[in-house]
């Protein structure tokens, strides 16, 4: 006897819904970093644009946001550097210039108890950023950084903290000289780097927790060394 | 060939080193408080607490010849008690948590089990914690009031040892009168044999 499967298209959503659930739960969204390099060098290919080159390298103070709390915490100074790729993709919209970066940065806080213990993350990250040239020398700065921590100083980090983290970047770039610039820029972090339990002082385990985001604040100079001629500023 | 034989005599040593310190605990810090371990349960043989503000460790560590910092239980099934204790350090002086139980009827180590999930109050009268200086098991004549909660206990199934994974916190009067608080405690060892007394 051929049975009728009851109610299959509410069925087929909880099938997708499970889906979308495994989805959120991968861990190394390689996935992630791939489209993002890819939207950039179509969008790059496409236009057949003039680009620059530059190597930067920055000094910063990273700490972290959190609610749990995490006593005597404070930021520690850190450095990031890498390449980047800039180019202009909109005709007519020359102000308007695309940023591939590819830093490694050196995030992390300290926490002062009954001495100072540091925590550094060793981060790679790739960021897509949208640069708006405002005046001549000057342009603003927005965009997306993913940071995947590859190593720390912490013992056994990995059974503690996520690896992977996205955060918004607001910034601002001054020319300061003719292939060198000036950055400043603030990335934010979305994602928890920890999933632990809150625990009182009993042993009661009160809830669940999802926290420790990172914040940077981040100053460094740009050298393009592909100048290529630009219809920007830069 | 004298070569040879040095080589295979320092890579045999070397596995020998290699196989007795292998069962020595893993102490993963805290990430709120990095002066305790983190709770875990995966068996990291490794507990810890604050005693009156001092942080009180215990990892389990095998050398050549011995362990030390190894949990042991005794049960006494006729009396239905069972004693579970934790030795450890603050700083370099040997101290020593445990914790008498009664009504759990624990003969066997695999009996453990019954006490995953259980938040047993230590009501200084049935149940007790007890501290000790040093690894002395005579001095129980102050018994602390707290608590203590077996999270997680479970048998791995490929070895012969059960997790057992937990919290614990308690008060206790000393010798001298005074206070001592224990707080914060967590707990996380493999245990895979235990003494019973008629």
């Amino acid at each position: 006897m051929n049975k009728q499967k009851p109610f299959p298209l509410l069925k087929k959503l909880f099938h997708y819904k499970m889906k979308i659930k495994k989805l959120k739960t991968v861990r190394c969204p390689i996935p992630i970093f791939l489209v993002t390099w890819l939207i950039g060098l179509v969008g790059f290919s496409f236009g057949k644009l003039h680009a620059q080159v530059a190597m930067m390298a920055g000094g910063h103070y990273s700490s972290i946001r959190d609610n749990i709390p995490i006593q005597g915490k404070s930021a520690i100074p850190g450095y990031n550097i890498g390449f980047s790729l800039q180019y202009s993709p909109f005709k007519g919209w020359e102000s308007l210039s695309l940023i591939h970066e590819l830093n490694f940065v050196k995030k992390g806080y300290r926490q002062r108890l009954d001495k100072n213990y540091f925590y550094r993350f060793n981060n790679l990250s790739l960021s897509v950023l949208g640069d708006y040239a405002i005046a001549k020398p000057i342009s603003l700065q927005g965009g997306i950084e993913f940071a995947k921590v590859t190593s720390s100083n912490i013992k056994y980090w990995k059974k503690t903290y996520n690896d992977f983290d996205i955060g918004l970047i607001v910034g601002i770039n001054m020319k300061i000289y003719k292939n060198l610039s000036l950055y400043s820029r603030l990335t934010y972090g979305l994602l928890p780097m920890l999933d632990y339990y809150d625990i009182d002082e009993m042993g009661n385990f009160k809830k669940e927790i999802h926290d420790v985001k990172n914040i940077t604040y981040t100053i460094g100079i740009k050298l393009n060394i592909s100048n290529e001629k630009n219809k920007t500023h830069r | 060939m004298k070569k040879t034989r040095l080589i295979v005599s320092v890579l045999s040593f070397a596995s020998i080193v290699v196989f007795l310190t292998a069962c020595s605990g893993t102490f993963i810090q805290d990430p709120i408080d990095p002066r305790l371990p983190k709770y875990t349960e995966e068996g990291n043989d490794a507990a810890g607490a604050f005693v009156n503000g001092e942080v009180w460790r215990s990892v389990v560590t095998s050398g050549f010849l011995n362990t030390s910092n190894e949990p042991s239980i005794r049960s006494w099934p006729k009396r239905d008690s069972l004693l579970i204790t934790f030795s450890g350090n603050i700083v370099e002086r040997d101290y020593t948590i445990a914790f008498q139980l009664k009504g759990y009827e624990i003969s066997e180590v695999e009996d453990l089990m019954a006490l995953d999930g259980k938040k047993i109050e230590l009501d200084g009268i049935n149940n007790a914690g007890y501290w000790m200086s040093g690894y002395s098991s005579s001095i129980y004549s102050n018994r602390g009031i707290g608590q203590i909660y077996f999270k997680k206990v479970k048998k791995i199934e490929a070895s012969s040892f059960i997790i057992i994974s937990g919290t614990f916190a308690f008060k206790i009067t000393d010798i001298e009168g005074g206070s001592i608080r224990i707080s914060s405690g967590r707990f996380d060892y493999r245990i895979s044999n235990m003494e019973v007394d008629e």
